[in-house]
């Protein structure tokens, strides 16, 4: 090839990856986690913000919940977000302090060791709603910081940040293996699937073995472990600003419980984080058997529509009551 | 001879034949052989996950 038909395959090249970057930058808008930063955005003066995954986003009926706790007068603003960890949920409270100075109560959603595992976090896993890292609305440095990345990881970050289409990598695959999996299920019997994905996928969530799942509590009792980084920063910011924590182990179907909430370990590692909290003035709240019936769940974790009103209304009529008419053992 | 034309372009871009063929060249050709590269990048780009595992799909 000449010179000059190389050029001119570059610059066309280029031109197409501006284009597409560009195209993949305007269409960003329309992901759920943006829609979460938007809707967060236009709440007006909330006072309860709600954090944590999947197991709140989309499954808590708000209207339910402040139905509920009337007396406490509640404007509940939820800003958990599916398929995301601590550092995330970290931002996601920074943003809702920044936009809501009103917030005096901080209830946050809790399943296994959420609150205690470690971060390790890569700028390679950010990715489907993990993407609120790589929003311009949180600083670099601020980012950075929330996920104690090294310089090559900022760098990484800062690459993500300006180029949609490594940032977005992961939403033109999710269409791919939408696709691939409607025809794989051609001419197959019926897989069973939710809002959220397949059923027996969200089984891969849980520990896989008692063992492992007791090796987990072991591992913090025995090194008398702390608060997740992330939260711990959440609870340091919220104490600054006066704001009431609340930690609610949220509802967990029967197999889970019967299967590791049983374990003893699960009962001193609960016991632990209950003196822990206790200790800092924050509130725990053990709602794992709220729903006893495995039709209360869709899957392996997630409330089922019927749960979720159950759920959000007990929740509700809790948070409202003072402490000394509560009911839950854990709760102080 | 359409046939003709495809199997020399395919053979082209693959890399087994030097001489390109009518189609592919003259400034009309440029345009193709630029859809054809643009074609292939979208296509990497979408197939290149597969090794990913999806639990949550609905982000």
């Amino acid at each position: 090839m000449t010179r000059r038909p190389f050029l001119a395959f570059s610059v066309a090249a280029l031109l197409f990856l501006v284009a597409l970057n560009l195209l993949l930058a305007l269409w960003g808008h329309r992901q759920v986690y943006v829609l979460k930063l938007e809707k967060m955005r236009a709440a007006h003066s909330p006072n309860l913000i709600f954090l944590g995954n999947s197991l709140l986003d989309g499954h808590l009926d708000e209207r339910a919940f402040a139905t509920a706790a009337a007396p406490a007068r509640f404007t509940p603003l939820n800003a958990a977000l599916g398929a995301t960890d601590p550092p995330e949920h970290l931002l996601l409270f920074d943003y809702a302090q920044r936009l809501h100075p009103s917030l005096r109560t901080l209830v946050i959603g809790f399943y296994d060791f959420q609150l205690t595992a470690p971060d390790r976090t890569q700028p390679r896993d950010l990715v489907g709603n993990r993407m609120v890292g790589l929003d311009h609305r949180f600083s670099l440095s601020e980012v950075s910081a929330t996920y104690h990345f090294d310089a090559k990881g900022r760098m990484e970050l800062a690459l993500l940040r300006a180029l949609p289409m490594a940032a977005d990598r992961s939403n033109a695959w999710k269409n791919v293996e939408l696709l691939r999996r409607k025809l794989a299920a051609m001419g197959m019997p019926a897989v069973a699937t939710n809002s959220m994905g397949r059923v027996d996928d969200f089984a891969t969530l849980e520990a896989g073995s008692t063992t492992r799942f007791d090796a987990q509590a072991r591992t913090f009792l025995n090194h008398q472990g702390d608060w997740n980084a992330s939260y711990q920063k959440i609870f340091q910011q919220a104490r600054a600003a006066g704001i009431r924590i609340v930690l609610v182990a949220m509802p967990a179907s029967p197999s889970h419980r019967q299967t590791y909430y049983s374990r003893p370990l699960w009962g001193q590692y609960l016991s632990t984080i209950e003196d822990q909290a206790q200790r800092q003035q924050i509130t725990v709240l053990d709602a794992s058997n709220w729903l006893p019936e495995a039709a209360d769940f869709v899957d392996h974790l997630h409330m089922s529509p019927a749960g979720v009103e159950q759920f959000s209304t007990r929740l509700g009529r809790t948070l409202a009551s003072p402490p000394a008419e509560r009911t839950d053992p854990l709760d102080k | 001879m359409k046939l003709e034309t495809l199997r020399s372009s395919l053979e082209f871009l693959a890399g087994s034949r030097d001489e390109a063929p009518t189609l592919l060249t003259g400034r009309y050709g440029a345009a193709l052989r630029c859809c054809v590269w643009i074609a292939a990048i979208a296509l990497i780009y979408a197939f290149c996950g597969q090794s990913s595992k999806f639990i949550y799909i609905d982000f």
